[in-house]
């Protein structure tokens, strides 16, 4: 059993392969991305800004992960949590789990997403409009321009 | 000792940490006692707060030793 957590400020690879050393023996491969939405209750937003106890949240989605790999058997599991500016439709979390077969892949994972919900120490601190977002983007491509 | 600050209790206090001296071996209760001394304006907000020490979880009957850091986890919301 293996598993692979991150906490990261970059953008989730679109694509997560399932690693070669796996393949021979998984039958499931199930992957899951938390996506941020653009409604927010009736409000339209174009961002979700996270923060995270970073020297702590990485241990508890690997413990979270350890205790479920004790009570299902899983081949693979891989958890990447985003935190900062997560813009709309980009995943702010991933979990691919891997085993023999579905159920426990299934399992797992659902039970990772509801044990990560109560406690891993990520926030979703604030919502950002469209202007809010645009308007924190601008130092960043100022250097850009000013190269031209 | 570290004491850390996150969401919106971050933003309540308008910093992310301070320093705060604790005796060994001192209780969670003490702790509490001695962080709402310092910033009364928390205790309304910290019914659902959970302590991490060193950044582990600490439950009621934890004690303070050898800490370095503690954070107060208000209820999370990733994902």
């Amino acid at each position: 059993m293996n598993i692979a957590i991150e906490l990261t400020r970059a953008p989730i690879a679109p694509q997560l392969p399932l690693p070669a050393e796996f393949c021979a023996a998984a039958g499931a491969w199930v992957e899951f991305r938390g996506v941020v939405r653009r409604l927010e209750g009736e409000s339209e937003i174009a961002a979700l800004d996270y923060e995270a106890y970073e020297k702590m949240a990485p241990a508890v989605m690997r413990q979270i992960a350890l205790e479920l790999s004790q009570a299902w058997p899983i081949l693979y599991f891989h958890a990447i949590h985003r935190f900062g500016l997560v813009p709309v439709g980009e995943p702010a979390v991933y979990v691919g789990v891997a085993a023999k077969h579905r159920g426990p892949a299934l399992e797992v994972l659902t039970h990772f997403m509801d044990r990560l919900k109560q406690d891993v120490p990520i926030w979703k601190v604030r919502s950002l409009s469209r202007a809010e977002f645009e308007a924190r983007e601008i130092p960043m491509r100022l250097p850009l321009a000013a190269s031209l | 000792m570290k004491i850390l600050f996150f969401a919106h209790l971050k933003r309540l206090i308008g910093k992310s940490e301070i320093e705060m001296e604790m005796r060994d071996q001192a209780t969670v209760a003490e702790f509490w006692d001695a962080l709402y001394a310092r910033h009364p304006e928390l205790r309304p907000h910290c019914g659902q707060v959970r302590l991490a020490i060193n950044a582990e979880f600490a439950g009621p009957a934890s004690r303070f030793h050898n800490v370095d850091e503690v954070a107060l986890i208000p209820p999370v919301s990733g994902g």
